[in-house]
């Protein structure tokens, strides 16, 4: 075995049901799946752990999205080792504090000197934690796919769904409604049964929030619009995502 | 430096049992034993082509092909590296299936066990397909290729190559960057602002990748905290994301690099080099991995 890593994610990541941190967890599981059937010379384990007031969202998420993760409960001073399996060469704790657990690595997002720039970026280091190459993908601006409004009542679980599916899902709140984007490709094994995409194809950079004097994909002041070309009275898409607007 | 000063310089390098970690431990001693960046040697890199298509979908011309190792050379002269390229090796596999193969897929695998075209000691398999999700291109690092020699190579969505239809990548840079990888480079944004990097000098950290064209007059962009005045974020760098047009440059360090990664890696493509044919061999430090 050449590398043996083990993730702890903290259960704090999952606190408000954050997408990104759900779209982590599933592409964590996608490469855990990959390495187990392709790789003799690496191993992955994932641990999530954490304090039990972070529970109850996680196994929301946990049972929304079907992971098959049995979250452990386990204080900050409780060593890494004691959480991984103990032929882990390497142990990352990620974790939103700014202090690892003793024996492992800190990953904490918005940390750059930890070399996470943000949580999205935890995919790519864990790859090249366990020297697995990385394809050179299109700039995600440009990445053709469907934008689609989430019915109410069921846009959490189904946002969810979606970011755990695939990692380059993405996600707005307008005016209170779910706005996502799907990449095309990932549509297809992703279920987006029964959902009638507002636009498609289309690509963020051409997706636009503004006046509402422009012809709106989202009525509002802003509305979501579309554009070929950067309108002067317009943000794109790719400055505002993964925030809610009022 | 001659071949005649390598045969003088022989020593074994142990690797290890494979921490990877160690790497720039092991470059670092052997760039202390060879330097053959400076020798003056060219690296001639046969390359071969195995066009995965689906029916009609995924062809690549002639012209496509000389143009890429013409970008291919024009990019690699600084580090004395040379593709070559001759028609006759050129295989077209028909495969639905391996046209769209995902990567690190069982589809990857099945393809390249059964189309490797040249023996992965002695040449570049370039495989094309049309893999989806707005995935370009992927390599594999010359450490992996004697644990796993058929999967070595590189594999390009055909629209990557020159005048095909991916604009704004259709120049043949994703060849350019993939093939980096392949003769042993990171990205320039490799482990972000956390050392070793991509484990070349001379390429400021910087946190994250860079797409399209970022400006120059909007230096230092996304450059690592705690630089000297003055460092530029390495935004026309083949090894970063930016868009085809606007990557023109490797380093010096990159080179150094390169020439170590084929010195401990890639030794036997060395014999493909007219210059250096027969005598390297025995000048090298052996690297047990």
């Amino acid at each position: 075995m050449l590398v043996h890593l083990c993730l702890i994610m903290d259960l704090a990541l999952f606190s408000n049901g954050d997408p990104t941190a759900v779209a982590v967890l599933g592409d964590v599981r996608r490469l855990q799946a990959q390495i187990g059937v392709q790789d003799s010379d690496r191993a992955l384990d994932l641990v999530l752990a954490g304090a039990s007031e972070h529970l109850p969202d996680a196994r929301q998420i946990l049972e929304a999205t079907g992971d098959p993760g049995d979250p452990v409960i386990a204080a900050r001073d409780v060593p890494a080792a004691a959480l991984c399996p103990h032929d882990a060469g390497h142990i990352v704790d990620l974790t939103p504090v700014d202090q690892a657990r003793e024996g492992a690595v800190l990953w904490q997002p918005g940390n750059v000197m930890t070399g996470i720039a943000s949580l999205e970026q935890v995919p790519q280091r864990l790859r090249e934690a366990l020297r697995i190459p990385q394809p050179r993908p299109m700039d995600p601006a440009r990445l053709p796919g469907r934008l689609y409004q989430l019915p109410e009542g069921e846009a959490r679980n189904l946002l969810w769904r979606l970011a755990y599916g695939n990692l380059s899902t993405d996600w707005l709140w307008l005016h209170d409604q779910t706005l996502a984007f799907v990449a095309e490709g990932a549509a297809g094994w992703l279920n987006t049964e029964g959902l009638t995409p507002l636009k498609a194809p289309i690509a963020r950079r051409n997706l636009f929030i503004g006046p509402a004097s422009h012809e709106a994909l989202v009525p509002g002041d802003p509305g979501l619009f579309s554009s070929e070309a950067p309108p002067t009275d317009g943000m794109n898409w790719m400055q505002v995502r993964r925030v809610a607007l009022p | 430096m001659n071949a005649e000063t390598l045969k003088r310089r022989c020593a074994t390098i142990e690797m290890g049992s494979g921490d990877r970690a160690r790497m720039a431990e092991f470059e670092s001693n052997f760039l202390g034993a060879v330097q053959l960046h400076e020798s003056g040697i060219t690296l001639i890199v046969p390359v071969h082509f195995i066009h995965v298509t689906n029916g009609a979908e995924g062809h690549v011309t002639e012209d496509q092909r000389v143009k890429q190792i013409d970008v291919l050379n024009k990019a690699y002269e600084m580090m004395n590296i040379r593709f070559t390229y001759d028609p006759q090796n050129v295989d077209v596999v028909d495969n639905a299936e391996w046209f769209s193969m995902g990567h690190h897929s069982f589809a990857e695998r099945d393809c390249k066990t059964n189309t490797q075209a040249v023996d992965s000691r002695h040449g570049l398999n370039f495989w094309t397909a049309r893999p989806g999700g707005g995935l370009l291109g992927w390599a594999t690092f010359p450490y992996m290729r004697e644990g796993d020699p058929k999967m070595d190579g590189v594999l390009m969505l055909d629209g990557t190559m020159p005048d095909g239809a991916s604009d704004p990548y259709n120049l043949g840079m994703t060849a350019v960057h993939e093939v980096g990888h392949w003769l042993g480079l990171y990205h320039t944004f490799q482990g972000g602002c956390v050392p070793p990097g991509d484990e070349v000098d001379d390429t400021p950290p910087h946190m994250d990748a860079n797409y399209g064209k970022p400006a120059d007059a909007d230096q230092p962009h996304n450059l690592c905290p705690g630089q000297p005045a003055g460092t530029l974020c390495p935004i026309h760098n083949y090894m970063n994301y930016v868009d085809d047009d606007w990557m023109h440059e490797f380093t010096a360090g990159q080179k150094t690099r390169v020439w170590a990664q084929v010195g401990m890696f890639r030794r036997e493509l060395l014999t493909g080099g007219a210059e250096f044919e027969g005598q390297e061999m025995a000048g090298l430090p052996s690297v047990k991995w």
